[in-house]
């Protein structure tokens, strides 16, 4: 158990790859943290550092109130799963897992036993130890039945448990995980998402993950990290990232399908007040944002972003007020009780999540009214950060 | 139809090339079998050999073992021992230091390490020949000459092509094995060790079969460095009992003397092949 802090973190290659920069990060004891963003972004080099597998170019990392920056990995008191697990393929499950406690071990010679019989209690006593923490891990994690067997012998979800045992076994202060899951087929992967959960509920064990997928991190994190080009974008529980996105990248990162932007300006209505303009079409912000705030980017460019689930498709002619725009159906996708209606509006692509069983007759072609529920409009000034709302 | 024949005449090229490459040894298991007068005189082309011998000559053998060297037996025990001794110290020295030389190039950076290596491929291109005056001197230097030292402690600074093997190799291993052993708590000598020899068992199997049978059949080391009968490797010994009977008329007892000593490079191939074929590395990561 333990916290781990990270203070101005930097990962330079060569001279000019800021491949981190200058992260900061406080994660509590017991926390479940997922650090999140595209390919390239980081967020594996910062759990690389932490793992003490990485020198830092600048900053510190503290696992409790230890600065370890010079602590080799096995110091750290770390343990970490890998994305292609790491399982040793000469050693079966059971050594796999004990590797790491036998180099631990205090009485590790094989021989001294031979005529000194203290010694030789000692060292079967330490045996047994060994051998009842690996038999609880694998009970855990449900490979009792496994653990004679090699590595090449199991699937994948088999030897990703066994990578998360070998980790377990361990009883780290901080476990750290590689985008541990994401060679694993869909529904495994739901399934271990669970029990990866489930076990940190269990252990109360710091823990670090690190995604690129942003389901995944939502559904994980206590607080999620999301990071892009080595920057820290935002901080926060996913509720909170899910609903008041910083900037525009953590906004269309974050949800499935992507949050639908629409580039227009802010300009004032005939009735003084401050609209959104997009195309020829006008949309009243003054449920969801105070004068103050519109008029800092009054006339400038801004991006309204509004959720798939927050878009509103009807059928053609149905209702029509300012708020509405019209356009056609390109396609239909259907995932059961939830279908995304994918629209062509005023040259724009949008896409609409609405209930299965509200679709009615809409058809692909089908002409269609588009209603922008603004209220629960995100706004991004032009260099993509957002404009909070004290209305939210 | 076709594919039989085919079949058949596979079946017969390779029979073909088999009874090529075995022709010397079953020359030389008849010959070592024959009474000394008819070996002798298919040596000098007076009457062929029949395909086996009318009367086997089993004594032969014990009679070559023991007329080796001086002394009776003692000899050829001598021999033998040296052989061992030299063959199973090269034989563990040239796996351990090339295979941790060839660890050290491929996975750790360091500086000048990739000048180091072409350094080391290029002493491969030089000729063995080249080499014998100055590491005679050397060895002279050291007071080694007529010990066994000079033939095993080379051994021990690794072979530039097995460290080759050894290094492109242990390329080939995923990085994660070796984090994941240091996150477990292993040094670079521990992961060398516990992860990285178990894993090249292919490689060693490879690098300690053709490193014995070179070993054992080498006459140019020992023959330099070694005088003294006590000191004769068998390949050296074999030499001397050959011109102790000043060439061919007892080619009975040398041929036996020489099968004899083959029996061990024959005996280790038969058991060692299958490791040539085994690819350990499945499993180590997702696949």
């Amino acid at each position: 158990m333990a916290t781990v802090d990270l203070k101005a973190v930097s990962k330079i290659y060569g001279s000019t790859v800021r491949a981190v920069d200058s992260v900061d990060l406080s994660i509590a004891n017991g926390e479940f943290i997922v650090l999140v963003g595209p390919s390239g972004c980081g967020k594996s080099t910062t759990l690389r550092m932490i793992a003490g597998l990485e020198d830092l170019s600048g900053g510190t990392i503290a696992i409790g109130d230890r600065i370890v920056n010079d602590v080799p990995p096995k110091d750290r008191n770390i343990a970490m799963v890998f994305q292609n697990y790491a399982l040793y393929p000469h050693l079966n499950v059971r050594q796999n897992l004990s590797f790491g406690l036998e180099r631990r071990r205090t009485f590790k010679s094989r021989w001294r036993g031979i005529w000194d019989s203290a010694y030789r209690t000692q060292r079967h006593a330490e045996h047994i130890a060994i051998t009842t923490r690996v038999d609880a891990a694998a009970r855990t994690l449900g490979i009792e039945h496994l653990l004679n067997r090699p590595p090449r012998e199991l699937s994948g979800g088999q030897r990703q448990r066994v990578a998360v045992g070998r980790a377990l076994v361990r009883d780290p202060a901080v476990f750290l995980f590689d985008e541990p899951l994401s060679n694993l087929d869909a529904l495994l992967r739901g399934e271990m998402r669970t029990e990866l959960r489930i076990l940190h509920r269990s252990l109360k064990a710091t823990m670090v993950y690190v995604t690129h997928d942003q389901e995944e991190a939502m559904s994980l994190a206590d607080r999620m990290v999301v990071m892009k080009d080595g920057v820290v974008q935002q901080i926060g529980s996913p509720a909170e990232i899910y609903e008041r996105p910083f900037n525009r990248f953590v906004a269309s990162f974050i949800g499935t399908p992507p949050m639908n932007m629409f580039d227009g300006h802010i300009g004032l209505g005939s009735d003084g007040e401050f609209k959104f303009r997009w195309g020829k079409s006008e949309f009243s912000l003054k449920n969801r944002w105070g004068a103050g705030e519109l008029s800092s980017v009054a006339k400038s460019s801004v991006t309204v972003g509004i959720r798939p689930d927050r878009l509103v498709i009807l059928p053609a002619a149905e209702k029509q007020d300012s708020s509405c725009m019209t356009g056609h159906i390109v396609t239909i996708e259907r995932y059961g009780p939830l279908a995304d209606i994918v629209a062509q509006v005023n040259g724009a692509r949008v896409i609409s999540r609405i209930a299965t069983d509200t679709l009615g007759a809409m058809r692909e072609g089908d002409s269609i009214t588009l209603q922008f529920g603004m209220q629960f409009a995100h706004l991004f000034r032009e260099d993509g950060s957002a404009i909070t709302s004290p209305k939210h | 139809m076709n594919r039989t024949l085919w079949k058949i005449s596979q079946y017969a090229i390779l029979l073909a090339g088999a009874a090529v490459l075995l022709l010397p040894l079953w020359w030389m298991l008849v010959v070592s079998l024959e009474t000394p007068e008819r070996a002798g005189a298919a040596i000098t082309g007076g009457t062929g050999l029949s395909l086996w011998p009318p009367s086997i000559q089993w004594g032969n053998y014990p009679q070559a073992l023991s007329e080796m060297g001086s002394v009776p037996w003692q000899g050829f025990l001598d021999a033998l021992a040296n052989s061992i001794v030299v063959t199973v110290l090269v034989v563990i020295g040239t796996v351990l230091s090339s295979s941790l030389v060839g660890f050290a190039f491929a996975r750790i950076r360091f500086r000048g390490s990739r000048g180091l290596f072409l350094l080391m491929l290029s002493t491969m291109m030089l000729p063995g020949q080249v080499t014998i005056i100055p590491l005679f001197l050397l060895f002279r230097n050291l007071g080694w000459i007529d010990s066994l030292l000079p033939l095993i402690v080379p051994a021990f600074f690794g072979n530039a092509f097995f460290i080759f093997m050894y290094r492109q190799f242990i390329a080939q291993i995923p990085e994660s094995l070796l984090e994941a052993a240091k996150v477990d708590g292993y040094t670079l000598i521990g992961i060398w060790w516990r992860i990285i020899l178990p894993l090249c068992r292919p490689v060693t199997a490879i690098c300690a079969v053709f490193t014995f049978i070179y070993v054992w059949n080498d006459f140019m080391g020992p023959l330099i460095y070694l005088h003294s009968d006590e000191q004769a490797t068998l390949a050296v010994a074999l030499n001397s009992f050959r011109n102790q009977y000043g060439g061919l008329e007892d080619v009975h007892l040398l041929m036996a003397a020489s099968l004899v000593t083959m029996v061990p490079c024959i005996l280790l191939f038969a058991a060692s092949q299958r490791h040539f074929i085994e690819g350990l590395a499945r499993g180590a990561v997702k696949g």
